[in-house]
Formats: structure tokens, C-alpha cells, sequence
């Protein structure tokens, strides 16, 4: 449909764009209110915090520019960016492909099931994510305490002697970060699946027995997957950009900024120095380093399942 | 001559004195005078429970008599180590009244034979303090019982005011204050279970003392007795014959005459029509009661005129929602008695809405008021519980005391594959759990027999200990392991005893009516019902609910903000600053101020410049952060300022000055005292340290016995460590966190290591857990020792009635130094206001800072803020004087306030927030990897001062 809009436009040559806007008129208009949303909560973020980047703000006085002095602070000085980006890095290698793959075959398997059954399961993985601060428990169990659930069972099965620290020691916490995270992100790729799955035209199947697929696997890997691409790709977009955002969870469980910064993301390495060190010039530029990141990152997926959209 | 003059004006002045001292009371003929002052009172350990007494002098008979003593025969005296109160007493009006606290009254008694009497006092409150009063029973110089000391007499509290409106429309909530009417009560047990006391006399003479250590009061009467019993609703009602009629009137529960405590208050509830007065938009003041009115002997009273003396019904709308399941009990008072038998415990049932009932149920009692004014009062009590309520509390306490005797075998985190052969070890154990099991039947037994109530939980809390018990006795090594869950279940169980003695009850209002009239009281129809709530929903959308009471109108007014991310402040609290704030700042400076609830908004208001013109409860560590981007007013340039901070502890100003400037006034200020569990340390032969060198070895006698101390590393919930500890070392030891030019940290300083080896080697050598609930383990008993922030005495003494008496505060533990004395200085945090640079009115806004943070204001949010949500909601105030306008006892506050008078507090410097995060860094890779102390200290200390380089550069401060 855009292609085709394009081309007439390139046909009718650059004079007449008014023109052409004008002809559209009504489809214009009906846009407008979301692109007015869109405009001012996404669009102009981004644009305000890549400006702001080169400048020096501190929340209260005018900003005056640097230049690329953050981005050069950021790159050769700031030793404790390059720890979170390695457990961002590693959070992100770990708990995207897994819990993806997860997602999809949970989705897969409760696809198969009668549909009360599989509404009810699928609610049941799907709460977690929903349930706002539910994660919050995690904290109680892992708490530091030698009361705190975890710490009490092993201290019972005289695993331990001593409380363990799970939250603030180094050894432990993006450990359980992951493990939390891993519990939570069935969420709106799951979701997605489910959808993909049950979009897939019954009659593809059929076709494909008479062409020799004789089992399920084979039924997934070339009926399945290549009929739900949109799902997959939108699958992979959100646990792409969930991965490299995650920072609310490591602050609720482990702190900002966790010990020795061994739970600390990009995302709350921003947040340390926008809000603690009003040094929100540096923090944009952070932002700015991470939506780049996204931005490569999605590319590549759109390359990777390109075939199958 | 005027040498003479002077002279002859002493001995006349001394004249004067004389005749109105109270030394020459003359006493019943023939007795000695008693001496001026009470013998001293022995502490709580050391004395009996009422209960044995009562068994002791269970055979003695109660005779029938009214032994009344008026004011003429009272003698008065004081109390060991008060001053002046026994020369400030006067006879004044039938009463002694005392002007200084610590009075104490005595007569003496010549009885034929012996009897025990129940004693009432006439006395009325001549304090403007909200607190009950509290006062010592001597009989013949001796207190008989535990309960006789700290005895508690209410006095009773009145609104100043009619409820109004604020130009919202809402209601504003009236402030309390104490009547100065005479009250008569018996003397009774404050736990509500075993009524009026009756106390011993000795055949001959006898000699009762009643001493009031704390408070102002005067005594008009004292009068043992005892009565008749009650007759019962039959033998009542055939005494009258005349029945009123025509009569129906309707009494608002929120307008009571008076009311004997004040966190029984007057609610809004929004639930609709059915409680009245109401109002779809506006909040109503329109209930009272509820969680507040749950204490056994709280009580209030209503007045009545009807026209005709006569028997009248009552009707009452009411709800019980609280205590699920339970049924919540009043005992019923008209004109100061209790009418008959069934009158002394009247059942309220528990419901989700509100109910309404006729007294007596499907039959109303008939109740014989008189021409002209009645007075009706309920009273909480546990009616029917009691006998329960005896017995689950014996329970617990023998619990405890079991788990504590397990513990100090096995400890707190026993070794599964030992055994600890603890039937040997404590030879009575088998015989022990056994009572114990029969006991948890038959108390289980008793609660399926009370009526109107549903005790299926409670029972469940019963039965999982009552098998876990027998568990115990089938295996007794299996003991050691289950201990931890032994614990919780104690606990649970320790909660179930407590709710039980619960009566909440909230009452909408009452109706009384004669026999032949209907009850005013009916339901609302089920469309103006819905008309109601959908009017409700509609301006659910209209009412501005961040601002507490709006400005409008002329003259000069100012924003104030309060983040209520910060600290435990809600609605309410704001809403009582308001008042408080209209009714005394606004009148007097002829500034309006406007107060709103706000979420994180500081910078970004400054940003905008459309920002508050004061900001409330900002944490210490923030105004430097804003102060050095030139975001607040330098109150230093404010009118008077020097004469302000005289009202603060000296350093108080510390922590908000940035390059000479300051940037914020303190409003609150706790800081860290031990707490100590009394009955332990007795037990075990110790005293509460006051150095660090006793301080280690009362820590080791307790870790002996396998008990735990606890010094705070983390506070609940937060992530970073809590360096008030380490900065108390390091100041005691003479060390200090900056520089005095404040442009680099101390850490690397010899003082500075060494501290940080000790403040660590708690944890890495002593084994002090690093998180903890100290509330929890304290209570248990498991952490008889702790340092917790002096506001957690108030907490204990709310929540925690089962250990009331058997533990107490006292300041820290110091460091010796050279020339002998104990250096205990802490460090003193608080909650701040600040100016905004934004403000257009910095002269107004500043008034209103230096009235926030001035002792009449923090005494009187104190005292609002106690009257609701009582002595839980206590202010640590940063003001010193208001501190000792405040309802603490005198004992209590005397050790706060000399632990006060040793506080430093910690300089903030841009990129303070590096220095917490670094020293926590250091102290975890110290504490968890076992790294060396030194280079831990030193590597951290050195990311610290490059952080601090770095900030003082961009605010050119070199």
C-alpha cells in the first residue's frame, strides 16, 4: 500500500506533493490524533535527549554545549559503563534467546491443548508480567535474612551455616535478577505466539502431509514457523528492547546502585547519574548509546527472520 | 534601715509560706504523721502479678461498706526525687491541688476488720497534656502488685471546636483537648481482664498511698468500697412503672460529650446514605470509633435531654469490620452506673456493613433516664473473652519462656545432624510440653463455647502449635531443627492473643426513643442509594484531591509541597499540618499557605521554575545537592536566623550548609539508642552497657547462650548500608568523614582504618547478622539486645503489650578516653525543609519555615498527630523544646534527652551520594569476601575523593 502511494507520487514528480497531501486529506486527518501523541511522548524525547547529550545539563541551569565531551567521558573514561554493559550484555544473552525460545515453545505446547485449558494456562504464564511490583516476593525469598525463605530452607537441610547476603552479594545477584526475569517475560511476545499459532491456516497443514511432512516437529518447523513471522518478529522486537531495558527489577531486588555496580545495568547506570547526580546531559548520551544499540540490534533480527516476513 | 526592712519582708514572706504549706494538715486524731515523702517504688520485675494476689487473698471477704475520704482528709505528699511538688500543693476549692509534678496523696484507714475494698479517686487533670495519667498504689508503704505501678487513670478529652468546614466544603477535623472536669474512677486493671482492683487491708490502721509521678492533677476524693451485686435486667425493670411516651431523638456518635482517650476519633466514611450526616462530594465528619476504640476501659459518653422522666430504648447504627469474626463487646453506662447484670457486656456483632440493633436485641431494654439531661456512655471491655483471654495469655507467656529455655541449648540456628540431647538438658521438658498440649485443648475447648463469634482461624493458629507440640514430645530430637517454625508459630500465636482483648467498634449514631415510638434509625432505600453513589462517582472527577484545603481569596500566600515518597507521611498527616497551619500561622502572620502532595518533583519544579516556594520532608543528603546547582534560598540571609538555630542542637544546621551557605531548616531528627530486654538480662546476671568494652562482654554472655545483638547494617528495605554506625565509631574514636574545608574525606587517616576494622569486625568475628527485623527478635526475645532509633520505643510499646514492663532504652555505649570519661556521641539524622529559589515570596516562605520548625508547631503536630493515630504517630522532633513539650515519661525522656545532648552530625558534600555507595562497596567486600580492611577502606576511599574532585570542579569550588 505505501509502495503504491509512492509510486504515484514519484510519477506525478515533485510539484504537485500539495497537491497529493491535499487529495489525502481525510487520511491525514485521521492520523493526526495519534500521530500528535506519538509526536510529543516519543518522537521529541528522543530528539530533546540527543541534543541534550552534547550539552552539560544538570536539571536546574541552562545547558551549555560540550560537544562530544560525554561521549568521550562515556567511551575511554567511565570504567563502571563498560561493567554494565557487560551485564546488560550478558543479561541480555542469556534471558533474551532463552526466555524467547521459552515463550515459544510454552506457546506451542498450550496451543495444543482444548481451549479452556489453554485460556487458563495462558493466563496463568502471562500474570507475572502483568501483576506490576509483583516481583517484589523474590525479595522476601531471597531476603538476607536467616528467616528469609531461601536462607531458611538451606540453613534446614544444613546446606549453610551462615545467612547468605543474596541480594548484596556480587556472587549472587544478577544471578537472581536473571532468574526473576526469566520468571517474568512471558509477556506480550507469549503472547503473540499464541496469537501466530492459532492465526495458522488449518488447510496449510493438510497440504503439507500430503507433501511428506510425517511429524510434529517437521509440521513446526515448516508449516508453523514460516506462517507466523509477523508474530515471531514482533516477538523478537520486544525481548530485545526488554532485555536491554531491564533496570526496574535489578533496583527493586538489588539496589541502585548494587554492590560494586555487580547487578548494574546500562539502564541504572543512566538513572544513577539522571536523578542521584542531576548530570542529565551525560545520562541523555548514555540513552542515546542504548538506543543505538536497540536500533543495530533489531536490524539484525529483521535480517535474521527476514525470510519468513 | 533597709537591711531591716529586707528582714522583717523575709519573715513575713516566710509567714505566708508557712501558713500554706501543707505540712500542717492535720491527720485523724491520734495518728503520726506520715513523712513528706512516698517510699520509693520498686521496678516491675521485682513484683507479683495481680492474679497471685487475688489468689492469695481469695478467702478474705469483701465487706459491704463506703469508706469515703474527702480532700480535708487527705494528706499530701510527693514522690522520692520529685522537687516542690508537696510545696506547691494547695487546698483549693474541697481538693489538694498539686502545681509541680510528682504529687502523691495519702490517708489512713482504721478498719475492724480485715477486707478487700475496690478504691475510687475524684480527681481531675490540670495539664493541657495528651496522656493518660499514671500513678502507684501503696497500701501500708508497700505496692501489692505489678499492675498497681504505672497504673493508669484516663483523663477525658473534648474538641476545642464545633466541626467546621475548610473552602473545600470538606470537614476539618477539631483538635482535641483535655476537660478539666472532675472525673470518678475505680482503679481497674489497663489490660481489661480483671475489673476493679480490690486491694488488701489489714485489720487496724492502714495507710493508702496514691502517687502521680508524671502530670499536674488534683485529688478531691478517695473512697473504698465495695457494692452490692448487680440486679439483674428482671429485678431492674420491676423497680419502674413509668413508661415514656412520644419521645424519639437522635444522637450523632461524632459529637460525643467527652471521650477517655483520644486516638478514639471522628471519622469520615464515605459508604453512603446509611450513615449520616453525608455528603456525595465533601468529606463529612460523620462517624467515630473504629480501630481507635478496641482498648479494654476506653470510653465515651453522650448526653441526652429528654422531657419526661421514664424508660426509653436505645438504638445504635453501628459497625464492627476490624476483628474478623469476632464480636466486639461494650459495657453500658447510664448516668455513671452500670443499670443490671446484662448491661455489662453488650454484643456487637461483626459485619462488612454497617448494622443497626436495639439494645437487648428483639426485646430492647428499657433504660430509666431522667427529666433533663442523661449521660450514656459504652464502655470497651472484653466481656465474655475474659476467662479466654486469662488463659491464652498464661499460655504465651509460658511459651516464651519455653522457646527462650529451648534456644539457649540449640540457639537461634541449630546444627540438624547434632543432637542436642535437650531432655537432659532440661530435665522438666516432656512434663512441660505435655501441660502445655492439654492446655492449648482445652483453651481450644473454651472458644467453640462462646456465642456470636466465629473463632475458626484463632482455632487453626491453636491446633498447628498444639501438633506441632506433640510433635515435639514424640521426637524430642527432632526439636533442634523445627525451632525456627516453633518461633513463627509463637508468634502467630502471640498476634491471636493480643487481637483477642480487641474491641473495635465504630459507631454512626444512636437514637434514644420511648416504647411506643419507632427508632429513628431506618435504611436507606435502594435507589437513593445508587442516586447517592453515582453522584459520588460523577464528582469523584471534579474534587482536587493532591491539595489539602485550597487558598482563595486576597493577601499574601505561599505553596508548600510534601513528598510523601520520602517518609511515612499521608494524607492525614498533611492534612493536620494544614490546620494546624490555618488556625495558627495564618491568623498571626497573615499568610495563606497552600499545601500539596507531591511525588518526586523537586528538579523538575526548579527546572520549570513554576515550583513550590517551600518543600517539606527532604532528606538530609538532598538541599546540598540543590543548594550547589542554585536551586535553594541561603537562609543565612534570612531575617533572624542566628536567634533560630539557638532552638536546634548545636550541629543541627550541619548537614544543609553548603559553601557557607545553608540551605534548609531541620524539622525532624531521630538517632540511635540500645534497647535492652530487662527480664533477660536479669536471668542472666547482666547490666546494660555504657562502654564498648562492657558492650563486648555482655555480648558474649549473651552469645553464650546462644541468643543474638543486634547493631543495624541495613534498615528494612533499603539497599545501602547504614554508615550512622561507622560514624559513630570513627567520631567517638576522635576521627571524622571530611576534611574541614570539606574538599576531601578523612578515610585514609590511621583513626579512620581502625574504625573500620572495628565497625566490620562485628560482622566478620562476632557474627552479628547483617539483616534482621529487630522488632521481631526483640519481642521473641531471641535479640535481647539492640540498636534501634529511639522512635522504636514507641513502636515496642504500641504493638508489643505482651513484653510491656520487661524491657527498656538506654543511651549508647560510649568510648573511654584518655582522661577517663565515656565519649557515647551518635549520629543524628532527620528530615528537613528548604526554600526554594523559585519562590517569589522567600520572605513569607520563610516565616512559615522558621513557624514549621518552631516549638509550638512541632509540639502541637506532635500532639494531633498522637490524638489519631496514638503514640505510634509521636514526632521525633528536631526542636529541642518541643521535644519536652511532648507526652514521653519522665524517666524515658530524661535518658533520650542526655543520649541528644551527645548527636554530631555528618557534613554533606556534592557527591555525598559516592561516599554512601563506596563505603558500602568497602564494607561488603570486607564483611563477605573477608578482604583485607585496610586496602578495602583505602581503594574505595579513593573513588570517593575523585568523585568529590570532580563535583567540586564543576561547582567551582577550588
Amino acid at each position: 500500500m505505501s509502495s503504491k502511494v509512492a509510486t504515484i507520487a514519484r510519477s506525478r514528480g515533485k510539484g504537485s506533493l500539495l497537491k497529493d497531501l491535499w487529495a489525502d486529506k481525510d487520511k491525514y486527518l485521521m492520523i493526526t490524533p495519534f500521530f500528535v501523541l506519538y509526536f510529543i511522548f516519543t518522537i521529541a524525547p528522543i530528539v530533546i535527549a540527543l541534543l541534550l547529550s552534547f550539552t552539560d545539563f544538570n536539571m536546574i541551569d541552562i545547558p551549555n554545549f560540550v560537544w562530544f565531551e560525554n561521549y568521550q567521558k562515556l567511551f575511554l573514561e567511565d570504567s563502571i559503563f563498560l561493567i554494565t554493559v557487560k551485564n546488560t550484555l550478558l543479561f541480555a544473552l542469556i534471558t533474551g534467546p532463552i526466555s524467547y525460545f521459552l515463550c515459544l515453545i510454552m506457546a506451542w505446547l498450550i496451543n495444543e491443548l482444548p481451549p479452556v485449558p489453554r485460556s487458563f494456562l495462558t493466563f496463568l504464564f502471562y500474570a507475572p508480567s502483568i501483576a506490576g511490583n509483583l516481583y517484589v516476593i523474590w525479595s522476601l525469598i531471597f531476603s538476607g535474612d536467616m528467616y528469609g525463605w531461601a536462607n531458611g530452607l538451606l540453613m534446614n537441610l544444613g546446606l549453610i551455616y551462615e545467612p547468605i547476603q543474596w541480594l548484596t552479594d556480587p556472587q549472587y545477584n544478577l544471578t537472581i535478577i536473571i532468574i526473576v526475569q526469566l520468571w517474568m517475560s512471558f509477556g506480550a511476545g507469549f503472547l503473540s505466539f499464541i496469537a501466530g499459532l492459532q492465526g495458522v491456516d488449518r488447510s496449510l497443514y493438510e497440504a503439507a502431509a500430503l507433501d511428506g511432512v510425517r511429524n510434529r516437529w517437521q509440521e513446526f518447523l515448516y508449516v508453523t514457523i514460516p506462517s507466523m513471522g509477523p508474530q515471531l518478529m514482533f516477538g523478537a522486537v520486544m525481548q530485545i528492547s526488554s532485555s536491554f531495558s531491564a533496570g526496574r527489577i535489578c533496583i527493586a531486588l538489588a539496589g541502585n546502585p548494587s554492590t560494586d555496580y555487580s547487578a548494574s545495568t546500562v539502564i541504572t547506570h543512566l538513572i544513577d547519574y539522571g536523578t542521584y547526580r542531576y548530570e542529565m546531559g551525560y545520562a541523555c548520551s548514555i540513552a542515546t548509546v542504548l538506543f543505538i544499540a536497540m536500533l543495530l540490534c533489531n536490524n539484525l533480527i529483521k535480517k535474521v527472520l527476514g525470510k519468513y516476513t | 534601715m533597709r537591711k531591716m526592712n529586707r528582714a522583717l519582708s523575709a519573715i513575713v514572706a516566710g509567714f505566708i509560706l508557712l501558713s500554706v504549706m501543707p505540712h500542717n494538715f492535720v491527720s485523724a486524731e491520734g495518728a503520726e504523721t506520715p513523712d513528706t515523702t512516698v517510699p520509693s517504688v520498686p521496678t516491675v520485675a521485682e513484683l507479683g502479678d495481680y492474679a497471685l494476689y487475688r489468689e492469695q487473698y481469695a478467702t478474705v471477704s469483701r465487706p459491704l461498706a463506703k469508706l469515703s475520704f474527702e480532700a480535708d482528709d487527705l494528706w499530701a505528699q510527693q514522690v522520692p526525687d520529685a522537687s516542690g511538688a508537696l510545696d506547691s500543693a494547695v487546698r483549693e476549692g474541697g481538693a489538694i491541688v498539686f502545681d509541680a509534678e510528682g504529687g502523691a496523696v495519702t490517708v489512713e484507714i482504721d478498719v475492724a476488720e480485715e477486707g478487700i475494698y475496690a478504691i475510687e479517686l475524684l480527681y481531675r487533670s490540670l495539664d493541657e497534656v495528651i496522656r493518660d495519667i499514671e500513678m502507684d498504689v501503696l497500701i501500708n508503704d508497700v505496692v501489692p502488685f505489678k499492675q498497681a505501678k504505672g497504673l493508669v487513670i484516663p483523663k477525658h478529652y473534648v474538641n476545642d471546636r464545633d466541626v467546621i468546614q475548610d473552602n473545600q466544603g470538606n470537614d476539618a477535623r477539631p483538635s482535641t483537648k483535655v476537660s478539666d472536669e472532675w472525673i470518678t474512677y475505680t482503679l481497674r486493671d489497663n489490660g481489661g481482664l480483671e475489673g476493679d482492683f480490690g486491694f488488701y487491708l489489714k485489720a487496724g490502721m492502714n495507710r493508702v498511698t496514691l502517687s502521680f509521678p508524671d502530670g499536674l492533677i488534683a485529688v478531691g476524693r478517695v473512697c473504698l468500697y465495695n457494692t452490692q451485686a448487680m440486679p439483674t435486667y428482671e429485678q431492674y425493670i420491676s423497680g419502674f412503672s413509668h413508661q415514656s411516651s412520644g419521645f424519639a431523638e437522635e444522637i450523632q456518635a461524632e459529637k460525643p460529650a467527652y471521650r477517655s482517650s483520644s486516638v478514639i476519633t471522628l471519622n469520615y466514611d464515605r459508604s453512603g446514605l446509611q450513615v449520616t450526616p453525608n455528603d456525595p462530594s465533601a468529606l463529612k465528619l460523620n462517624t467515630l470509633g473504629g480501630s481507635g476504640w478496641a482498648d479494654p476501659n476506653q470510653y465515651v459518653a453522650w448526653k441526652v435531654n429528654v422531657k419526661e422522666a421514664g424508660l426509653y430504648r436505645l438504638q445504635v447504627r453501628y459497625r464492627q469490620n476490624v476483628a474478623r469474626g469476632r464480636a466486639s463487646y461494650r459495657r453500658l453506662y447510664v448516668n455513671g452506673v452500670v443499670p443490671f447484670a446484662e448491661a455489662d457486656s453488650i454484643l456487637f456483632s461483626f459485619a462488612d456493613q454497617w448494622q443497626t440493633t436495639w439494645l437487648g436485641g428483639d426485646e430492647p431494654y428499657l433504660l430509666y433516664l431522667n427529666e433533663g439531661e442523661n449521660e450514656i456512655r459504652l464502655e470497651a471491655t472484653c466481656g465474655t473473652f475474659v476467662p479466654t483471654i486469662q488463659k491464652a495469655s498464661a499460655l504465651s507467656d509460658d511459651l516464651r519462656k519455653l522457646y527462650t529455655d529451648i534456644i539457649m541449648v540449640t540457639g537461634m540456628n541449630p546444627d540438624p545432624n547434632r543432637d542436642y540431647m535437650l531432655t537432659d538438658e532440661i530435665p522438666t521438658l516432656i512434663e512441660r510440653l505435655e501441660a502445655l498440649i492439654d492446655e492449648l485443648n482445652s483453651l481450644e475447648e473454651m472458644m467453640k463455647s462462646i456465642d456470636g463469634n466465629d473463632l475458626s482461624d484463632d482455632a487453626a493458629t491453636i491446633r498447628t502449635l498444639r501438633v506441632q507440640l506433640e510433635g515435639f514430645v514424640e521426637a524430642p530430637t527432632s526439636i533442634a531443627v523445627r525451632v525456627t517454625r516453633f518461633q513463627s508459630n509463637i508468634s502467630t500465636y502471640s498476634d491471636f492473643v493480643i487481637g483477642l482483648k480487641s474491641q473495635p467498634l465504630e459507631i454512626d449514631r444512636m437514637c434514644v426513643a420511648s416504647p411506643d415510638t419507632e427508632g429513628l434509625i431506618t435504611n436507606p432505600g435502594f435507589w437513593d442509594n445508587l442516586v447517592f453513589q453515582v453522584k459520588a462517582f460523577i464528582s469523584s472527577f471534579v474534587n482536587d484531591y493532591s491539595s489539602v484545603g485550597n487558598v482563595k481569596g486576597e493577601g499574601e500566600s505561599i505553596e508548600a509541597w510534601v513528598d510523601y515518597q520520602t517518609g511515612a507521611i499521608g494524607r492525614d498527616h498533611a492534612q493536620i499540618i494544614m490546620q494546624l497551619t490555618d488556625s495558627l500561622f495564618t491568623p498571626k502572620s497573615g499568610i495563606k499557605v497552600n499545601i500539596k502532595l507531591v511525588q518526586q518533583a523537586l528538579a523538575p519544579a526548579i527546572l520549570s521554575g513554576i515550583g513550590p516556594d517551600v518543600a517539606m520532608y527532604v532528606g538530609s543528603s538532598e538541599p546540598v545537592n540543590l543548594a550547589a546547582r542554585g536551586g535553594l534560598v541561603d537562609m543565612k540571609t534570612m531575617d533572624g536566623f542566628e536567634e533560630f538555630t539557638k532552638e536546634f542542637r548545636e550541629g543541627a544546621f550541619v548537614p544543609f550548609e553548603y559553601n557557607g551557605g545553608v540551605y534548609g531548616v531541620p524539622f525532624t531528627q531521630t538517632f540511635p539508642m540500645i534497647f535492652c530486654r530487662t527480664d533477660i538480662f536479669a536471668d542472666m546476671g547482666l547490666t546494660p552497657p555504657t562502654t564498648w568494652e562492657e558492650f563486648y562482654d555482655v555480648m558474649e554472655e549473651i552469645q553464650k547462650n546462644n541468643m543474638v545483638v543486634g547493631i543495624p547494617n541495613m534498615t528494612d528495605g533499603a539497599m545501602s548500608t547504614d554508615n550512622t554506625i561507622f560514624a559513630m565509631f570513627l567520631y567517638q574514636n576522635g576521627g571524622r568523614f571530611y576534611t574541614d574545608d570539606l574538599s576531601r574525606t578523612r578515610f585514609d587517616e590511621e583513626v579512620a582504618v581502625n574504625t573500620f576494622r572495628q565497625w566490620t569486625d562485628l560482622y566478620k568475628n562476632y557474627g552479628l547478622p547483617v539483616s534482621y527485623s529487630f522488632y521481631q527478635r526483640f519481642r521473641l526475645g531471641d535479640m535481647p539486645m539492640g540498636v534501634a532509633s529511639y522512635a522504636m520505643y514507641n513502636t515496642l510499646q504500641v504493638t508489643a503489650p505482651e513484653i510491656e514492663g520487661l524491657w527498656d532504652v538506654y543511651p549508647m555505649p560510649g568510648t573511654v578516653k584518655e582522661d577517663g570519661s565515656i565519649d557515647n556521641t551518635v549520629m543524628a539524622a532527620g528530615m528537613g525543609t528548604v526554600i526554594l529559589k523559585v519562590s517569589k515570596n522567600p520572605e513569607a516562605a520563610w516565616e512559615y519555615v522558621k513557624w514549621l520548625s518552631g516549638t509550638e508547631a512541632q509540639t502541637q503536630i506532635s500532639l494531633e498527630l498522637e490524638a489519631m493515630l496514638g503514640p505510634t504517630g509521636r514526632l521525633t522532633p528536631a526542636n529541642v523544646k518541643a521535644f519536652d513539650n511532648l507526652p514521653w515519661k519522665k524517666a524515658t525522656a530524661n535518658k533520650i534527652i542526655s543520649q541528644w545532648e551527645n548527636v554530631e552530625f555528618i557534613p554533606q558534600v556534592p557527591g555525598n551520594y559516592y561516599v554512601e555507595r563506596n563505603l558500602t562497596n568497602a564494607f561488603r567486600k570486607t564483611v563477605y569476601y573477608n578482604y583485607n580492611y585496610r586496602e578495602a577502606l583505602l581503594e574505595y576511599n579513593r573513588e570517593m575523593n575523585i568523585e568529590i574532585a570532580r563535583k567540586r570542579k564543576e561547582f567551582h569550588l577550588d
